[in-house]
């Protein structure tokens, strides 16, 4: 058995399953990185995926004592790191 | 007189600066549970030992950084407030139950006035809530850790607010009052974010504050619920037509009531008069004009009752989360949701409301499509004219009625014409303005208080009557006077009124409409409530031999068609007939293009659909 470090991003996390913000795309404007890292989403943070909502939309992640709702195209710019066990 | 001592509150979106400063201040400024209902700076006089206060409400922000062009003159306007005006004492406002970004704020806001030296308190408001998940705030460790005072308060129920009170006293005693000084910049780089802070900010948070864990459990679980695939859809549905339901059927015995109120009293007003123009000015203008808006009122009322209630069980921004993927088809958002909730009962407030939309854009696109959903003003045209028009039958064992379907079919048309124009207006006009994806934060689900949202439904209820009922007054009892005279019959066809409608005729015609409903329309450009008020006058006058009757009922023996009437209220759910709602947009869009284009884009849109609908019905 060993552990592994999968490289993703938030959109990536399936329900249930938690993370480690690792930065942002490159894409993401410096003023939407700003605004995120002031929510919580800094490098180094855990972040939790809470479910996913009706008809496609947005995901719910908690991170630190807030819970927020993500559109696929904000959370495709916030990359992250799992960890998995592979034998 | 003196110069008087200002107050600053600062705090994130929906920390409850709002309930803080209604309880400061003894105003009544909309409160919700939701993100961003504060869109303005506000300011008023505090109340009781503060009396030598004025107090100032900010809009919430999350940092000194800004997403979006509106944002960015919002976080300017506090930004030189900070800078340039003395304030006596800062109240720092955050979330009990969610400390880590109130605190980041605070230890933020604490940096930058220390340049100036003015005094903050740190408020924990909803410490009610700490106390109910029986948790706990270390209130000392925390004011020894940031070096500042620290006040656990509820500003619902009032808990803290007397230390509160002696606090901002103590720490504005040794100062002079705020005076105007002059300006002196502060240094830029201090607004800049700092991950240092944030990072301390956690770190107290988790060290003094309650387990979010415990505290978030309860939610996310009925998140697991409200927001499920399959479930949570069924359940969003089932809220909206509910709410569209409870309009006509709830309001029923309500509007029977004043219906009543105003047929006797009108009788026993006029029993006064002899007969002659004094008592048929009574009878028609008074009774029959103003009296037979006043029957939809209720409608109003539980409208309301039901978005309020929605507001701050914190329903609503799942709404919005669920409502963005099928809103973002059609070039708007989650957060342009409530917005259009609230233009379902005035689009005045909600094109306000649209500078909750982050994304310039969306925003554009929302106040456009507003005008489109159909406001209370609207209810009693359709009120009346279904009345008139769609017999009174039920299904589903009484649940279900026929009228009450009839008007859920008008909410749904405005509703999917306002989707259409957006749709079509995101892929051309609206390109210029720049975009920002969709994050919301979800508050926490909250019983909702019934005493402040009656009042507050009472008050707006109220406040719209007293809004329309001064323009409905005048037009009535203008039109009555040109109903009336200049023989003083009461014979309209001779009349001044029966003149001008006999001119515009042609132009109604079209959708099979007599004089009298050209002549509504027309007074109705204003207001569009008052249509209902000047047929009241009209048919009033009429009628006048048969004193007052109810005007559906009189609709009803006119000879008003089917196709007509369909017509008329395919015309009342497009055309744009507010002059407020104009000057709202124009403000809103700093474009008098906007406001005059989409008055006659819509206006020539509902006569076209009208004719449309006439003929398909006929």
């Amino acid at each position: 058995m060993r552990i592994i470090i999968i490289m993703g991003d938030l959109w990536t996390l399936k329900v249930n399953q938690v993370a480690v913000v690792s930065g942002f795309s490159t894409s993401m404007t410096e003023a939407f990185q700003g605004r995120l890292s002031a929510l919580g989403f800094r490098s180094g943070q855990k972040v939790f995926c809470l479910g996913e909502t009706p008809f496609g939309g947005p995901r719910i992640f908690q991170i630190g004592d807030s819970v927020f709702s993500l559109a696929r195209d904000l959370a495709r710019g916030i990359a992250v790191e799992t960890l998995e066990m592979q034998s | 007189m003196g110069k008087r001592s200002q107050i600053l509150i600062i705090g994130n979106p929906n920390v409850g600066k709002s309930l803080l400063f209604n309880r400061l201040t003894g105003l009544k400024q909309k409160v919700a549970n939701f993100p961003g209902i504060t869109v303005e700076v506000l300011s008023g006089a505090g109340e009781g030992n503060l009396s030598n206060f004025d107090v100032v409400d900010f809009p919430g922000l999350y940092s000194f950084r800004a997403m979006s062009r509106d944002e960015e003159v919002a976080i300017e306007n506090l930004k030189t407030a900070l800078s340039t005006a003395r304030y006596d004492v800062v109240l720092c406002v955050m979330d009990s139950t969610r400390l880590e970004r109130g605190l980041s704020l605070a230890l933020h806001l604490k940096k930058i006035l220390s340049q100036t030296q003015t005094p903050i308190i740190l408020v924990s408001n909803m410490i009610d809530e700490v106390i109910r998940s029986k948790e706990l705030l270390d209130v000392e460790g925390l004011s020894k850790a940031l070096d500042l005072p620290v006040i656990p308060v509820s500003a619902r129920n009032g808990t803290g607010f007397e230390r509160m009170r002696e606090l901002i006293l103590e720490k504005s005693a040794g100062l002079a009052p705020a005076v105007a000084e002059t300006p002196r910049p502060l240094d830029a780089a201090l607004f800049q974010f700092q991950p240092e802070i944030a990072e301390h900010a956690t770190g107290l948070s988790r060290r003094y504050g309650p387990r979010s864990d415990v505290i978030l459990k309860t939610h996310n679980r009925l998140d697991k619920v409200f927001l499920s695939g399959a479930f949570g859809g069924l359940i969003f549905i089932a809220t909206m037509l509910l709410l569209f339901q409870a309009i006509f059927s709830w309001s029923s015995p309500l509007m029977d009531g004043i219906q009543t109120l105003i047929l006797s009293s009108g009788n026993w007003s006029a029993s006064w008069f002899a007969e002659g123009p004094d008592r048929d000015f009574v009878n028609e203008a008074l009774f029959g004009g103003v009296g037979s808006f006043l029957v939809f009122v209720p409608q109003i009322f539980i409208l309301f009752i039901i978005i309020g209630f929605l507001e701050d069980s914190g329903y609503l921004a799942r709404a919005a989360i669920i409502s963005h993927r099928p809103l973002s088809l059609f070039g708007l958002s989650g957060r342009s949701f409530v917005p259009m909730l609230s233009g379902f009962a005035c689009a005045i407030p909600a094109i306000m409301a649209a500078r909750a939309v982050d994304s310039p854009k969306k925003r554009f696109l929302t106040i456009l499509v507003i005008p489109l959903l159909t406001c209370s003003a609207r209810l009693p045209v359709y009120g009346l004219l279904i009345a008139a028009l769609i017999p009174k039958k039920t299904a589903l064992f009484g649940l279900v009625g026929l009228q009450g379907l009839v008007f859920l079919g008008l909410y749904l048309f405005g509703l999917l014409l306002a989707l259409i124009v957006s749709g079509i207006i995101s892929q051309t006009s609206a390109k210029n303005y720049s975009d920002t994806p969709f994050i919301i934060e979800l508050p926490p689900y909250r019983w909702p208080s019934i005493k402040p949202i009656l009042l507050s439904s009472l008050g707006k209820s109220f406040s719209f009557v007293k809004k329309a009922g001064g323009v409905i007054f005048v037009v009535t009892v203008v039109i009555w006077f040109l109903g009336y005279f200049p023989d003083g019959s009461g014979n309209l066809a001779t009349s001044y009124l029966g003149r001008v409608g006999h001119a515009i005729e042609p132009v109604f015609s079209p959708m099979g409409l007599n004089w009298k409903f050209g002549v509504a329309i027309l007074t109705s450009f204003l207001a569009r409530e008052v249509f209902v008020g000047t047929l009241g006058t009209l048919y009033g006058i009429e009628a006048a031999d048969e004193h007052i009757s109810s005007l559906a009922d009189v609709l009803k023996n006119s000879g008003l068609t089917l196709a007509s009437g369909m017509a008329l209220l395919v015309f009342y759910a497009v055309a744009l007939q507010c002059a407020s709602t104009v000057a709202v947009i124009h403000k809103e869009t700093r474009s008098s293009k906007a406001a005059i284009g989409v008055l006659v884009f819509y206006s020539l849109l509902a006569y076209v659909l009208g004719v449309i609908t006439f003929n398909i019905f006929a």
